[in-house]
């Protein structure tokens, strides 16, 4: 869940697009420069049939250069976006402009406030919803797992908070399961007591899955011991851990 | 006239959660206190008299117990109210942010009293600007000032929802 800007993310994103462009670029116009000597050049060469396969050899690899550079940039404006590497997440954001909802098998929270500049903090959050999301896809019946955190691993690349919210009520929406996990240190104010508070208010079968010891807030304690919603608690040491509770467990643990 | 439960038939004018547990004993009877004075506020001078704040009747932060009555209790208060009003002193881990998603799942009009938009959780911070307004209730985030400020706010609140359900009518 991103409850933080990180500067650094933006300017990555930023060098990612620039990148982009300038293989993509440098291939167009070398294509172009390719096309545009061999027309200009050409008529110089004495040997029919050198002239010909000169021409006709430079036109087609300046042709594959521009259409190589035009398909780079064209991934560089319309691929970079918030949801780059993460198919569900790219559904959602395609269904949000359309109204309608991303179908999800589980969906997947983590807080994400506080990591600032702390990469390392962020890196080891992404692994860890990445080894999750992993031991959830080797279960039958979980195809589409879609999580914030990996829609955007390196760092926040939403552009507002108001995109971020959108893209997140979508997926919720059609989400069939609903996974928390909180470390030890759970950031103040952090977006996914909100997100937990519409799953349990969809009735969406919820797995809480907390570090050690840490206490749940007062109402997702009661939401745990309540027969009333779907809400089911285990706790954690480690990504090893909990892969081998969901290998164990499969589907159980969200009380199927 | 409440219902076995303590509702009353008539539902209730606004639920109100605010962080409680969370927060350490002085700041709990501070907290509860200025809460308490906002719905004295409500009932006093706008008729508002039938609002819901689960403190009310737990005096100490150790009166807390019973976490599943505790949320079952909420969760009926939350379908059985007209508005929802979460007044957010400081950044704090509460499950009044778990109340929060809840109300905006129901599709009830919530309303975000904050010292400072900054302070809400990230996806609220410009919840008003959400494009997709079939995935979300009307929403309000405003500046959390007094009591008798606070209270003006979510008079105010209720009266623009009033006046929306009289022109959809």
């Amino acid at each position: 869940m991103p409850d933080d800007a990180a500067p650094n993310g933006i300017a990555g994103g930023v060098a990612d697009v620039a990148k982009s462009f300038g293989v993509g670029g440098t291939a167009l116009v070398g294509g172009l420069a390719l096309i545009g000597a061999a027309i200009w050049k050409a008529p110089e060469i004495q040997d029919r049939t050198t002239q010909i396969a000169v021409l006709i050899g430079s036109l087609v690899a300046g042709a594959l250069a521009v259409l190589v550079g035009w398909l780079l940039l064209r991934q560089a404006t319309h691929g970079g976006g918030a949801f780059a590497g993460n198919p569900a997440g790219a559904r959602a954001s395609e269904q949000i402009a359309t109204g309608s909802t991303t179908e999800n098998d589980v969906f997947i929270a983590a807080p994400m406030a506080g990591f600032g500049a702390d990469e390392a903090g962020r890196k080891a959050a992404v692994e860890l919803v990445r080894g999750v999301e992993v031991a959830l896809r080797q279960l039958e019946h979980i195809r589409i797992v879609y999580t914030p955190l990996l829609a955007r691993p390196e760092s926040l690349q939403y552009e507002t908070p108001a995109t971020a919210f959108e893209a997140e009520l979508a997926a919720l929406r059609g989400a069939k399961r609903y996974v928390l996990i909180l470390p030890e240190s759970m950031p103040a104010g952090t977006s996914v007591l909100v997100t937990t508070g519409i799953a349990i208010a969809r009735n969406i079968p919820t797995l809480i899955l907390r570090e050690g010891g840490r206490e749940l807030p007062f109402l997702l304690e009661g939401a745990v011991q309540s027969r009333d919603v779907k809400v089911h608690c285990h706790p954690y040491t480690n990504l090893p851990g909990i892969q081998r509770l969901i290998q164990n467990n499969g589907l159980r643990l969200f009380g199927n | 006239m409440l219902d076995p439960h303590g509702t009353p038939a008539s539902g209730y004018d606004a639920f109100i959660a605010a962080p409680m547990s969370g927060l350490p004993g002085k700041g709990y009877a501070a907290g509860r206190e200025s809460v308490l004075g906002v719905v004295k506020q409500l009932a006093v001078v706008y008729g508002m008299d039938q609002v819901y704040f689960a403190g009310t009747d737990i005096t100490q932060p150790g009166g807390f117990t019973g976490e599943e009555k505790a949320l079952r209790q909420d969760l009926e208060a939350l379908r059985a109210a007209r508005l929802f009003v979460l007044i957010y002193p400081d950044k704090i881990v509460t499950s009044a942010l778990v109340e929060t998603g809840y109300a905006l799942a129901l599709g009830l009009p919530c309303l975000l009293l904050a010292r400072d938009a900054a302070d809400l959780p990230y996806l609220l911070r410009q919840a008003v600007d959400v494009r997709a307004r079939d995935l979300l209730p009307p929403l309000r985030i405003r500046r959390l000032e007094d009591t008798a400020g606070a209270a003006a706010q979510i008079a105010a609140f209720r009266d623009a929802m009033r006046g929306d359900e009289a022109r959809h009518a």
